[in-house]
């Protein structure tokens, strides 16, 4: 029950397909550092992963850990100062986004990816009405006359299950509750049929039900429209539920990587094992204690050197103090980070 | 009451932004009392030839200096013209100054405002200093020494006005830009590939406004109460074109024999300045979402 119940949900399809298709996006060795007073931050030091086309690809991890600042740099809307790029690649569809000028970047976000939020209740402009809001995004894309442009709005608004779609354009946000104006958020975001949706925690702000609601949404449009999914969240049941790839991140690095079902069944990493377990199951037993991860997340101005996650590590021993751990493939296409996996190394200290 | 009625439509959403505006300022006298000042004194200045009920000019020296009486109820001038009429057509004066200088104000602090705020940086830095230095001169001082350089002309006075007042106007927008640039609607467009103008001109701007328009509505009586100072200074308008300020400029030597040429058009000085801070007022408390709810 549980988690594993979610997990065999349709998993073996999705598997099968993630192996038939060619990758969609490839960021291979991203770091995006942040030049602050107090020092330099790594906020993404070295982070890779690959999406297919037409899977959901979920990044995990806590607050602070470099998920978002990893989707803003593909669409290259770091602030910059105090962020930078400072190297790494992005391959968009065989083409370097890194490469690309700003001119060249306005046609792609909103046009070949589009983003949604983590807060529906700000991401609206407050005083221009919701259907003006996605003619204006079709209209950065396309050439649609703005009578066409608002038919085009009326129906995707009723497409994302907005009854009443015709009177809901005309509303302005404040007149929308946090679910509709999610699901407004989601309309603006699929109008211009992106190829990649990046989705940052759209759920987060949402109570429950809604939650659900959401992702049910999402889930149906994207096995409709066969778009890819970037989904970054912090709900480990989220991700079980909707992805079909996953990476782990820990202080700006991917600790983990592979797909749902192998990284769920059999978490190789400490972190990721030690993450699941403190994640409450409805089959646990009532008088059970939640396992917690001890230490805090380390500052990033000042990491650990070695593993980034060796202080807070049951099993780390004093070699992760020293050596950073490449990823390694403990299973076919599941890799992870951890110095265990090395049997050298790890035998030898 | 009126509260709770709001509060209803904007849950139940039949209302928009605009009509609880309106609400607001139904309810609130002062603000109400103000417009009316301010809508009589746009009759005023526009239908001013046909309500006033002399010419301005005319001068009839037989009868100069009298009191108030009911064939003229402000009395006469130094030269035997009828107050009221003057008093009529100086509205046109002291509206146009206080519009065109305000739209100036407005267009130039509006621009520098948002550009500084916008891009940030050096631009910001040299933007702000230069609005600095004119906010550091005493504003009136300036303007007398512009219009002493530039000439004694209505444009120039209006031209000075504007000079010294953009700076507020840039510093408020740029404080609201600031403040809104960060917002995630704006994240969000930038996301959907809006370019920086489109962001600027369709999203930040738009909702810098409210401030601006509660300033300017307050600028406005500042820059009619500037305007008399400047004509009561003899730097303004030339005579015999009436101006509130050069009225009571010259009832100024007859104060003790003939007071209603100062005392008149003074009132209405006060009453015009005060009509528009009470709107000013009104629409800020209006527009303030904190003061509604």
């Amino acid at each position: 029950m549980g988690l594993e119940t979610l997990l065999t949900q349709d998993l073996e399809y999705r598997e099968r397909r993630t192996l038939e298709n060619n990758h969609l996006l490839d960021v291979s060795d991203l770091k995006t550092y942040f030049f602050t007073k107090r020092g330099l931050v790594r906020a993404v030091d070295g982070v890779s992963f690959k999406i297919n086309r037409g899977s959901v690809f979920g990044l995990v991890g806590e607050s602070g850990c470099g998920k978002s600042v990893t989707a803003l740099s593909i669409l290259k809307l770091v602030p910059d100062p105090p962020g930078k790029i400072v190297g790494g690649r992005v391959l968009f569809e065989g083409e370097d986004l890194l490469q690309k000028n700003e001119k060249e970047m306005e046609d792609i976000r909103g046009g070949k990816i589009s983003m949604i939020f983590q807060d529906p209740l700000t991401s609206l402009d407050p005083i221009v009405r919701v259907g003006d809001q996605i003619v204006e995004a079709i209209r950065a894309h396309t050439d649609l006359n703005s009578d066409r442009a608002w038919e085009k709005a009326v129906k995707i608004l009723g497409e994302v299950g907005i009854p009443d779609a015709e009177v809901c354009a005309k509303q302005y946000p404040f007149q929308l509750s946090g679910g509709m104006r999610q699901r407004v958020m989601i309309a603006i975001a699929l109008v211009t049929e992106p190829h990649l949706l990046i989705a940052d925690e759209p759920t987060t702000n949402l109570d429950v039900t809604i939650q659900a609601q959401i992702l049910t949404l999402l889930k149906d449009i994207q096995s409709k429209t066969n778009t890819s999914v970037l989904f970054i969240t912090h709900n480990l049941g989220i991700v079980a539920w909707i992805c079909n790839e996953l990476a782990v991140m820990y202080a700006g690095r991917i600790v983990e990587y592979g797909s749902t079902k192998s990284v769920f069944n059999n978490p190789l990493h400490p972190y990721t094992t030690l993450l699941l377990k403190a994640v409450p199951r409805l089959d646990m037993c009532s008088k059970s204690v939640l396992e917690s991860i001890e230490g805090d997340v380390p500052d990033l101005v000042n990491p650990p050197l070695g593993c980034r996650f060796h202080p807070r590590c049951p099993y780390a021993k004093k070699i992760c103090s020293s050596i950073e751990p490449p990823m390694i493939e403990t299973e076919e296409a599941h890799y992870a980070a951890c110095l265990i996996y090395d049997k050298e190394k790890w035998g030898s200290s | 009451m009126s509260r709770l009625k709001d509060v209803k439509r904007l849950f139940f959403g039949e209302a928009s932004e605009f009509s609880i505006i309106v609400d607001h300022l139904k309810s609130d006298k002062p603000a109400l009392f103000g417009l009316g000042v301010i809508l009589l004194l746009v009759i005023m200045a526009v239908f001013a030839d046909v309500i006033s009920p002399y010419d301005p000019n005319a001068q009839d020296l037989s009868r100069r200096l009298e009191p108030p009486s009911w064939e003229h109820p402000f009395g006469r001038d130094e030269f035997g013209r009828d107050i009221l009429s003057r008093i009529i057509h100086g509205s046109r004066i002291s509206l146009t100054v206080g519009v065109v200088v305000i739209s100036i104000s407005l267009l130039i602090g509006t621009a520098l405002g948002a550009l500084s705020g916008y891009i940030g940086g050096w631009v910001d830095m040299v933007i702000m200093r230069i609005a600095d230095i004119f906010l550091a001169f005493p504003g009136l001082l300036l303007a007398i020494g512009l219009t002493a350089v530039l000439g004694q002309s209505i444009i120039n006075v209006m031209a000075a006005l504007a000079i010294v007042n953009w700076p507020g106007y840039a510093r408020v927008i740029r404080s609201q830009v600031l403040y809104i640039k960060g917002l995630d609607y704006v994240e969000a467009s930038r996301v959907m590939g809006a370019s920086n103008a489109r962001i600027l001109v369709s999203h930040v701007l738009p909702n810098s406004f409210a401030p601006i328009i509660v300033l300017a509505t307050i600028g406005m009586g500042w820059a009619i109460l500037a305007e008399a100072g400047l004509s009561f200074l003899g730097l303004g308008v030339q005579p015999p074109t009436p101006s509130w300020g050069s009225i009571i400029a010259t009832g100024r030597d007859f104060i003790f024999r003939a007071p209603h040429i100062t005392t008149i058009p003074g009132i209405v000085l006060a009453l015009s300045i005060l009509a528009f801070n009470l709107f000013g007022d009104g629409l800020r408390d209006a527009l303030d979402p904190r003061l509604r709810i």
